[in-house]
């Protein structure tokens, strides 16, 4: 996976969730129930997303375990980077 | 028939008429005058094919319009790009009234509504038929409609927030898409078809309009006084962050990929910089006016906060 990749997104999402410090957000923070993003960010994210993959991402039966954490975000859609 | 003026408090509201009974007045005429517009309806003539060089949607309310990706195109390039965003625009008309015929199949005689489900019946039958009209063009002439890039995520809401919520996010859309639709039904360089569903769809939306707009404030004033003050304060700013992210949706990486415009690398980077453009930002600031004005009068948009960029 590539490193670089799951920076931007950490950045990303420090940049546009809720303000919170930057050592409290680990790969398996829990964004959602957190509320860290909601689900009214999603759409923009998926941009985000698509342009760190450099390919869209399939969105049929997209749900929100995959937006749980950074992790689980990382290895949804950032894998292919590896 | 002519359209009820959705931009304007319905009549009952005008005569000082407000709540309940203003709701149920408004309801029932407008029951009738869906009754009156079913039985006057004739089908839509859809042809075999559009032509290459038909407008499908106004060149103005391109996304793209007025950037450079936008004035780097030929006639024929901005013509196909406009194909497929009426394609986007009559996708997310498909997902929004899917989103709301769930919601209000959901809704269906429960106690608050209960005295309006006429008209709700009526609701649903008109969406049902908007839904045909828009999945009918894309699925002739794109053969395909876009994937849904909303995820709603379920969380806890105070009694009733989920209904306030859920009418004034359905009135954003509707408002919304309603400022298109007019312009589009006006536009005498778009192809009949176009120009003939955008009209049509304008005509039931704003009996749609005036009755939600009373609903939305009826349900705001029976159970927000009941709410925290934390939760009360909340509702401006997510409707107005609901709204940024609707807009979000009219910039589709997809539409762009199709129109030749961005390959799929570039398609996701170009949907975010042109909706961050200025030029893009003053025409969604003017489209969105009387969404904003119908919000502010009903107390529902946010007084000093900034919206979400």
């Amino acid at each position: 996976m590539s490193t670089n990749a799951k920076d931007r997104l950490r950045a990303w999402i420090l940049e546009h969730g809720r303000p919170i410090d930057g050592v409290e957000l680990t790969d398996d923070t829990p964004l959602l129930e957190k509320r860290i993003l909601s689900s009214l960010q999603i759409a923009d994210l998926l941009l985000f997303l698509e342009e760190l993959r450099g390919a869209p991402v399939e969105l049929e039966g997209l749900t929100g375990a995959s937006f749980r954490d950074l992790g689980a975000m990382s290895r949804a859609f950032l894998a292919e980077a590896a | 028939m002519r359209p009820f003026d959705s931009g304007s408090p319905p009549r009952a509201l005008a005569q000082g008429v407000r709540g309940p009974d203003a709701l149920h007045a408004v309801a029932g005429r407008l029951s009738d005058a869906s009754v009156h517009a079913a039985a006057e309806a004739t089908p839509l003539a859809w042809p075999e094919r559009l032509p290459d060089d038909a407008w499908c949607m106004s060149p103005e309310l391109v996304s793209l319009h007025g950037l450079p990706a936008w004035d780097v195109l030929d006639e024929a390039g901005r013509r196909r790009l406009a194909f497929f965003e009426c394609v986007n625009f009559f996708t997310l008309n498909i997902h929004g009234e899917r989103a709301l015929m769930e919601g209000i199949a959901r809704r269906l005689y429960v106690k608050d509504l209960a005295d309006h489900a006429h008209y709700l019946h009526h609701f649903l039958a008109e969406e049902n038929q908007h839904m045909t009209w828009f999945g009918g063009f894309c699925r002739r002439y794109a053969g395909k409609i876009y994937p849904d890039r909303k995820l709603v995520l379920p969380r806890e809401h105070a009694p009733g927030e989920e209904d306030v919520l859920f009418f004034a996010k359905v009135m954003i859309f509707e408002l919304l898409v309603d400022t298109f639709n007019r312009r589009m039904a006006k536009d005498e360089r778009l192809h009949p078809l176009v120009r003939e569903i955008n009209r049509r769809h304008h005509e039931d939306e704003s009996r749609h309009l005036a009755f939600g707009r009373l609903l939305v404030e009826d349900l705001w004033r029976r159970h927000a006084p009941a709410w925290s003050e934390a939760t009360r304060a909340a509702i401006p700013a997510y409707l107005a962050a609901y709204l940024t992210a609707t807009w979000k949706e009219y910039y589709n990486p997809d539409v762009y990929k199709d129109a030749g415009v961005a390959d799929a690398g570039a398609a996701a980077r170009l949907a975010r910089e042109a909706f961050a453009s200025d030029v893009a930002r003053a025409r969604r600031a003017e489209i969105e006016t009387r969404c904003v004005r119908v919000l502010r009068d009903l107390g529902l948009w946010p007084s000093t906060q900034e919206r979400a960029a």
